[in-house]
C-alpha cells in the first residue's frame, strides 16, 4: 500500500534519520520473534542456510534440491514431527510453525529521472509499506514428499515482478539424488548459480503499461539485466489483442507488449511446468530439464511448453566454494515482431523462436560470495509482408551481464555492489520513411548498485542501496516509447532504504 | 553470439526418456516412518549408556560407508577433510564461536568423558542424532545404522581416536525435584564457584568476563544466556547439564568442574534446578 508521497524534494537527512530510527527499533526484538519456519522446525539459524538471507549459501542449495530435507537425508517423516495415529501410523505432522513463515519487505524510494514521466513527476520520495508480503507453507509432506506454497502480495503496482509459486517436489526418485521431480508453478532457475530468487538487492517492479503499443515506460525495472527479455518490439500478439480488431492499439489486453526488462523464460521468476534434477553421478554434478508452458507464444490456440537443461558442476576447497551452470532454453514461436507506425498495430508474417543460453559462476570464500551470469538471447530474423514495415531493421542478438559480489563486514553488516548491462535486441530501426533521424531503438542498458545491510537480527535485514545509470542520455522523440527520454536512459538514479525481514 | 539452432533445441524425446526412467520401478511412499534410533525428547545418555541394540560393527566398510553420507551431510560445515573448514564456516559464524568443529584436533565439546578424555561413541552419535541448537540440525532422518557409520568416520580423521579409552565422568545420584530448598541450594552453588563471573547474575549471559571469552581457536565466545534452554547447546534435560557441568567444554570456555565437586555431587542437581529455575521459555 503506498501511504502517501511526501515531498517532491530529495531530503537525505530525513531518510538517515528514519534509517536510524527502524535499526534502533529492531535492535530492542527480542531474538525468538524472528525465526522463520525452517530455522524453527530444525531449531537453527538463518545462517545453517543463507550466507545472509535472502541469499542461501551451500548447505541451503542443498536443502532445496533435497526437498527441504536435510542433505543426504530423507527426513520428511520424520525431524520435528509428531506421529499421529499411534501404532496405526498414518501422518505425522509439522506444527505450523515449522512450514509457515512470512517475508515482509518495505521501502523508501526516491528516484530521479531526466525527464518527467507519463504519469510519475520525476524525483518523488515514495514511502511503500508495505513493498511485498509474502506467506509461506513450506515443507514436507512425507520421505522425499515436498511441498511449497506463496502467496505474495506486491504493492508495486502494475508490471510489478510478481512472484508467486506453488509445487509439488517427488524427491529422491531412483536412489539418492537419482531425480527430484518439481511439479507446479515454480522458478525454474532455482538451481542456477545465478538464481532468479534470493537477491540482496531485491527486485524494483518496473512502472510500465503492457496494454499498449509499444509499451510506455515509465520506470524501468531494477533487476540483474542478464535475466531481462532485452528485446525491443516484440508482443505476445494477436490473441492478446481484441480478436475483433487486432489491429487497434487501443484494444490490447494487459501483458501485450514484451517488456525489454521484464526477466522471462529460464529466468522468470515463476513458470509453470514439470522439472527434474538430481546429482546421480556424485555430489558434484548437477542436472535440471524442464518444461515449462510458454510464456510468450501467441497465435496458436492450443499450449506450447518450452524446453530447458541446465548442468552445473561444484568444487568445494578450504572455505570455499565453486559452481558452474550452463543452461539453453529454447521457445517455439514465443513473440511477435509488432510495429505501431501509425496507430495501427502491423505483425510479422509470423511468431519467432526464441532461444535463450547462459553459463553462470558462483564462487564463496570465508565472507566472500561472487557470483555472475552472462545470458543471450537470439530470435529469428522477423520478416514482415509488405513495406513500409518490411523496411525496419532487427536486431537478432541480445546479451545480459550481471556480476555481484557482497562482502560480510562483520556478523551483522553486509555489503555488495552489483553491476548490470543489457545489449540490447530486437527493433532497431523503424522503416526509413518513419524514423527520421532517429538512434536505434534498442539502446543499451547499465546500472551499477551498491548495498549496505545491516542485520540486527539474522532474519531481519535493513538496507541502504543507491542505483546508478551508466549510460548518457540519448533523446528519443516523444511517442516511441511515450516519453521523450529512453526508458533504459531516464532514470538516473535510485536510492532506497527499507526492510527485508523473515518470521 | 550466435549457436546453431540445432545444437540449442533440446529433443523431447530425451525429456521423455529421463522423466520415464527417473520414475520407473519408484514407489512414491505416503506411509511415514518411525523414527530409528533415539527419541527426540528423553535420551538418557550419558549418564547411562543406552546399548544401542542396532549398533554395527566398525569396520572398513562402514567407515568407507560413513565418509559417502559425510560427503553428503557434513562436508559444508566441516569440510573436505574434516577439518572444520567447510564453505559455510564463515557464513555461520563470522567472528565468534562456535565454528564447526575440527574432527582432526581431538578436542570435543560434547562428551560425558573427563575433561582432556576423548568422546565415546555415544557422545558422537549422540549429537549427531540431536544435533546443536542454533548451529547444526539434527540428523534424525539417517537411520541408525547410518549414524553409526558417520560416527566410525568421524573417528577415522583423528588418530587420537585410536586405542583411546576415555574415562566416564562420575554420576552420582538422579535429578531431584525442584523444591524452593534445592533451587535454594543451587543458588548458593551458583554464588560459590562464581558462575556469575561469565553468565550473569540473572543467567543472562553478561557476567563481567562474558566480554573477554574466546575458545582454542581464538574466536569469541559469549556465554550461554541460561535463561534460554532451548539454546544449550549439549542439551537442556537435568542430564545433559550435569554432564556439561561435571566434564567441561573442552575448547571452549567452560571448564570442568568435576574435582570441584568431588564427594559433593549431590549438588550439582540442586545447581541444576537452579539453572532451570531462570528459564524465561
Amino acid at each position: 500500500m503506498r501511504i502517501t508521497r511526501l515531498t517532491r524534494r530529495y531530503c537525505p537527512t530525513a531518510l538517515l534519520a528514519l534509517f536510524t530510527m527502524i535499526i534502533a527499533w529492531t535492535s530492542v526484538i527480542p531474538e525468538a520473534g524472528a525465526v522463520p519456519a525452517f530455522a524453527r522446525k530444525f531449531n537453527v539459524s538463518c545462517n545453517v542456510c543463507h550466507t545472509r538471507p535472502p541469499r542461501l549459501n551451500p548447505f541451503g542449495q542443498r536443502f532445496q534440491e533435497n526437498g527441504y530435507q536435510i542433505p543426504g537425508t530423507s527426513d520428511g517423516s520424520v525431524s520435528r514431527k509428531r506421529l499421529l495415529g499411534g501404532e496405526l501410523g498414518g501422518a505425522t505432522l509439522d506444527a505450523i510453525s515449522n512450514y509457515m513463515a512470512v517475508r515482509l519487505r518495505a521501502d523508501i524510494q526516491q528516484a530521479s529521472f531526466r525527464d518527467a514521466t507519463i504519469t510519475e513527476a520525476s524525483d518523488d520520495i515514495e514511502i511503500i509499506l508495505p513493498n511485498i508480503v509474502n506467506i509461506f507453507f513450506a515443507g514436507t509432506a512425507s520421505d522425499d514428499l515436498s511441498f511449497f506454497f506463496e502467496a505474495e502480495y506486491a504493492s508495486q503496482g502494475e508490471g510489478a515482478v510478481a512472484f508467486e509459486r506453488a509445487f509439488l517436489v517427488f524427491d529422491n526418485l531412483g536412489g539418492h539424488q537419482v531425480a527430484n521431480i518439481k511439479v507446479g508453478r515454480f522458478d525454474p532457475a532455482a538451481m542456477y548459480s545465478f538464481p532468479t530468487h534470493r537477491q540482496q538487492i531485491n527486485p524494483v517492479g518496473p512502472k510500465a503499461e503492457t496494454a499498449a503499443f509499444p509499451p510506455p515506460i515509465d520506470r524501468i525495472p531494477l533487476l540483474p539485466l542478464a535475466f531481462s527479455a532485452k528485446m525491443f518490439g516484440l508482443s505476445r500478439g494477436q490473441r492478446l489483442a481484441d480478436s475483433a480488431a487486432p489491429t487497434d492499439p487501443d484494444l490490447l489486453s494487459e501483458g501485450f507488449a514484451i517488456l525489454p526488462f521484464e526477466p522471462l523464460f529460464y529466468n522468470a521468476p515463476v513458470s509453470n511446468g514439470i522439472s527434474v534434477h538430481g546429482r546421480p553421478f556424485g555430489t558434484n554434478f548437477l542436472y535440471q530439464v524442464g518444461i515449462v508452458q510458454a510464456q510468450t507464444a501467441e497465435n496458436e490456440s492450443r499450449t506450447t511448453f518450452d524446453r530447458y537443461l541446465m548442468l552445473r558442476y561444484d568444487w568445494l576447497g578450504e572455505y570455499s566454494d565453486f559452481s558452474i551452470s550452463g543452461f539453453i532454453y529454447n521457445a517455439d514461436k514465443a513473440a511477435m515482431p509488432t510495429l505501431n507506425p501509425a496507430g495501427t498495430l502491423i505483425y510479422a508474417t509470423d511468431a519467432v523462436d526464441w532461444q535463450r543460453y547462459g553459463i553462470a559462476a558462483r564462487w564463496t570464500s570465508k565472507w566472500w560470495d561472487i557470483y555472475g551470469t552472462i545470458i543471450w538471447d537470439e530470435i529469428d530474423q522477423p520478416v514482415f509482408a509488405m513495406a513500409p514495415a518490411s523496411l525496419s531493421t532487427w536486431d537478432t542478438d541480445a546479451m545480459g551481464i550481471s556480476i555481484e559480489a557482497d562482502y560480510l563486514l562483520n556478523a551483522k553488516w553486509l555489503i555488495g555492489v552489483r553491476y548490470d548491462s543489457m545489449d540490447a535486441g530486437g527493433l532497431s530501426l523503424l522503416p526509413p520513411a518513419l524514423q527520421g533521424s532517429d538512434p536505434a531503438i534498442n539502446q543499451d542498458a547499465s546500472f551499477i548498485a551498491v548495498i549496505a545491510k545491516y542485520y540486527p537480527r539474522p532474519s531481519i535485514g535493513l538496507y541502504a542501496r543507491y542505483h546508478q545509470n551508466l549510460e548518457s542520455s540519448v533523446k528519443l522523440p516523444t511517442n516511441v516509447f511515450g516519453g521523450v527520454e529512453h526508458p533504459a536512459r531516464n532514470l538516473k538514479s535510485m536510492i532506497t532504504v527499507g526492510v527485508d525481514m523473515a518470521f | 553470439m550466435k549457436i546453431r539452432k540445432h545444437v540449442q533445441r533440446i529433443s523431447r524425446t530425451a525429456l521423455t526418456f529421463i522423466l520415464a526412467t527417473g520414475m520407473s520401478g519408484t514407489v512414491i511412499t505416503t506411509a511415514l516412518a518411525a523414527e530409528g534410533g533415539m527419541g527426540a525428547d528423553a535420551i538418557p545418555l550419558p549418564i547411562e549408556l543406552s546399548p544401542f541394540k542396532q549398533r554395527i560393527p566398525e569396520n572398513a566398510a562402514n567407515v568407507e560407508a560413513g565418509r559417502a553420507l559425510y560427503e553428503r551431510s557434513c562436508i559444508w560445515c566441516h569440510g573436505v577433510n574434516g577439518e572444520g573448514k567447510g564453505p559455510v564456516a564463515y557464513f555461520l559464524s563470522r567472528d565468534t564461536a562456535p565454528h564447526p568443529r575440527d574432527f582432526t584436533s581431538g578436542i570435543y565439546k560434547f562428551r560425558s568423558t573427563l575433561s582432556g578424555e576423548m568422546p565415546t561413541d555415544e557422545d558422537l552419535f549422540r549429537t549427531i542424532t540431536r544435533g546443536i541448537p542454533g548451529f547444526m540440525p539434527g540428523f534424525r532422518g539417517y537411520s541408525t545404522e547410518d549414524r553409526w557409520r558417520l560416527v566410525y568416520y568421524i573417528k577415522s580423521l583423528s588418530p587420537d581416536f585410536k586405542d583411546a579409552e576415555p574415562e566416564l565422568i562420575k554420576v552420582v545420584g538422579t535429578p531431584i525435584p525442584p523444591t524452593a530448598a534445592s533451587v535454594q541450594r543451587g543458588y548458593q552453588v551458583y554464588q560459590k564457584f562464581k558462575c556469575w563471573e561469565c553468565h550473569g547474575g540473572g543467567g543472562a549471559g553478561n557476567g563481567k568476563k562474558a566480554g573477554t571469552l574466546k575458545d582454542d581457536w581464538g574466536f569469541r565466545l559469549p556465554p550461554r544466556d541460561l535463561r534460554r534452554p532451548s539454546s544449550f547447546k549439549n542439551g537442556n534435560a537435568p542430564a545433559d547439564l550435569y554432564r556439561t557441568i561435571m566434564a567441561g567444554l573442552d575448547g571452549g570456555a567452560m571448564p570442568s568442574y568435576s574435582d570441584f565437586f568431588e564427594g559433593s555431587e549431590q549438588e550439582v542437581w540442586d545447581l541444576i534446578n537452579y539453572i532451570n529455575s531462570l528459564a524465561a521459555e
